[in-house]
């Protein structure tokens, strides 16, 4: 087989993969993230300062070193690693479990931060005054906070699911290189290069390119517009 | 006519700050009444704290004869069933009109709650006005709509913190006076808090004046102005001098202006030296009185000119004249007195 022919499903593989990754990690992230930032945006509990360090951590750490703790952790005998074992009799290194864990802490941050965001804009007059006319928490939470925070939701899915498919390091330590299990588009393209493959190389990377450039200007301009729309304005 | 709501001593703190210490008051069912004070007396933690936001120290609330809050005790404001009209009116911006009003409205049919947010915008006059947003009102109908709002599950009481104080001056009285009417068309028993003594007198039945998270002083807006219990009061209410006297009689000053015989009598002994207050009421122009003052200061008021005068001895004295009566500064103006209501505070 001539390094210019390929298979469709060479190219296939990896991209299903990696749009699956980042669905479940969106999605894991959009159900654990909420009330996180939720209180986030509203304790004035001691332990909020250290909690939004640890979630801004992978912002600033080098992905290998996320994956090498992970690596650890993931181990048959790691500390998530051995009851994972237990209960499903897996192990966790080197699976598409393990890289959805590591993918949901890897964009914790970029679905907390703009969920925070947008929930700290939420007038707590607005909450007090539907306490008032009879809202428990959960009601003042579904029919005030979050209609009001639309743009937060979507900046912090469309975010969360970006960097998930651009994402490399952590899958490179905690996944490894399984093609159709852990062979991520990021993954298949560094294979790709070091087999002087150019032709998927490219493919894939101008795919992941416009992909990338796409998503953005859908959330730029999704947020500039929703500014116009009455019902999300804000004060 | 029975106590709808009872303070016993309620204290709150914020961390080591007390903002209201041995706090007591009643309301009776359909009265309004009113918390005025200066900015940081307390009375909007007061307020927060009948609405269920801030919790007591020390003390008790009762509603309707239950125990709502004592300390380590706060019923949800979900759970109180009160009305509150916040100062920034606190409009869902993501609702029109309607859905704002009906948002309080639950355990009801979708045609009864209809017909109740028909009626309510009925009630403030702002039929026509359910499927806008709050943006596209003025701070007027806002605020309207935020009395609808809080009147719509027929609360047992209904808060109001500064619901004012976002309105144009000269809108705010009108507007106060237009929301009194609305309340007791509604049956409805309400607190106001402001610092604004003429939203307070257009609105309330009684007055709470509040200093330094007590109340001073619970009375009709007459007496508070007439009958002021304290110092602070008398400056607080209204405007005022007061002049340096003599008492002579349990009942009577000896003034640099003449004698004054008033309607109550103080226990000091005669030859106190006694602080009377005197009103710009209670000094009229009269060309033909003997006593002349000199102009320093005048403020025109429309119907009024509110003049402040030298008196030969030196002290200033206010004194409001009808607006036809233009003095120029400097002018001798003629001054009599006609006072009804003597207040004395000793020196």
């Amino acid at each position: 087989m001539s390094s210019d022919f390929f298979q469709v499903s060479d190219l296939w593989d990896p991209i299903s993969l990696t749009l699956r990754l980042a669905a479940l990690t969106s999605l894991g992230l959009l159900i654990l993230g909420t009330p996180l930032a939720w209180w986030l945006a509203r304790t004035c509990s001691r332990l909020k300062i250290p909690i939004e360090a640890i979630v801004a951590l992978p912002l600033v750490l080098p992905p290998t070193v996320l994956g090498f703790y992970l690596l650890i952790a993931f181990a048959p005998h790691g500390l998530i690693g051995a009851p994972w074992l237990a209960l499903s009799g897996h192990t966790l290194a080197f699976s598409f479990g393990g890289l959805v864990i590591g993918s949901m802490l890897y964009s914790l941050p970029f679905v907390v931060q703009p969920l925070q965001n947008a929930f700290e804009g939420v007038s707590t007059n607005l909450l007090d005054a539907a306490s008032t006319l009879g809202a428990a928490p959960l009601r003042r939470f579904f029919t005030v906070a979050v209609p009001l925070s639309t743009r937060g939701f979507i900046t912090a899915l469309t975010l969360g699911f970006a960097h998930t498919v651009g994402e490399f390091g952590v899958v490179l330590m905690i996944g490894g290189n399984i093609p159709g299990q852990t062979q991520v588009l990021s993954i298949a393209i560094y294979d790709h290069v070091e087999s002087m493959e150019y032709g998927q190389a490219h493919l894939l990377s101008i795919g992941l390119l416009l992909f990338s450039f796409v998503t953005l200007s859908l959330v730029y301009s999704l947020n500039r517009r929703w500014r116009l729309v009455p019902g999300a304005r804000r004060g | 006519m029975t106590q709808l709501l009872e303070l016993k001593n309620i204290e709150c703190r914020y961390g080591t700050l007390t903002a209201v210490s041995d706090l007591s008051l009643h309301v009776k069912q359909g009265s309004l009444v009113c918390l005025l004070g200066p900015s940081g007396c307390g009375k909007t933690t007061a307020l927060r704290a009948i609405a269920g936001f801030e919790p007591v120290v020390s003390g008790e609330i009762v509603l309707g004869g239950k125990v709502i809050a004592r300390p380590g005790y706060t019923l949800a404001p979900e759970q109180r069933h009160l009305g509150m009209v916040f100062q920034d009116y606190a409009l869902f911006p993501h609702m029109d009109v309607n859905a704002n009003i009906a948002f309080g409205l639950r355990g009801m049919s979708s045609a009864e709650r209809r017909q109740t947010t028909a009626r309510m915008l009925k009630v403030v006059g702002l039929e026509g006005l359910g499927s806008r947003y709050a943006h596209e009102l003025s701070g007027g109908q806002q605020q309207r709509v935020a009395l609808a709002r809080a009147l719509a599950p027929q609360p047992a009481l209904i808060l109001m913190d500064e619901p004012f104080s976002n309105l144009d001056v000269d809108l705010r009285e009108r507007i106060s006076l237009e929301v009194r009417d609305i309340l007791k068309s509604q049956g409805a028993t309400g607190i106001l808090v402001t610092h604004d003594q003429h939203e307070a007198f257009a609105l309330s039945d009684q007055i709470g004046v509040m200093h330094e998270g007590k109340i001073l002083q619970w009375d009709t807006p007459y007496n508070l102005y007439h009958e002021p219990a304290t110092r602070f009061i008398a400056d607080f209410i209204g405007q005022g001098i007061f002049l340096r006297g003599t008492l002579v009689a349990p009942d009577t000053v000896l003034t640099e202006i003449g004698t004054f015989k008033g309607n109550r009598a103080y226990d000091w002994p005669p030859g106190a030296q006694v602080d009377l207050l005197m009103r710009p009421d209670d000094i009229v122009h009269d060309d033909a009185a003997p006593m002349r003052a000199e102009v320093i200061h005048k403020a025109f008021k429309g119907a009024e000119i509110m003049y402040t005068l030298r008196l030969p001895t030196g002290s200033k004295i206010l004194s409001m004249f009808p607006s036809h009566h233009d003095h120029a500064i400097g002018e001798l103006v003629g001054i009599r007195i006609e006072a009804d209501h003597m207040v004395a505070f000793r020196c």
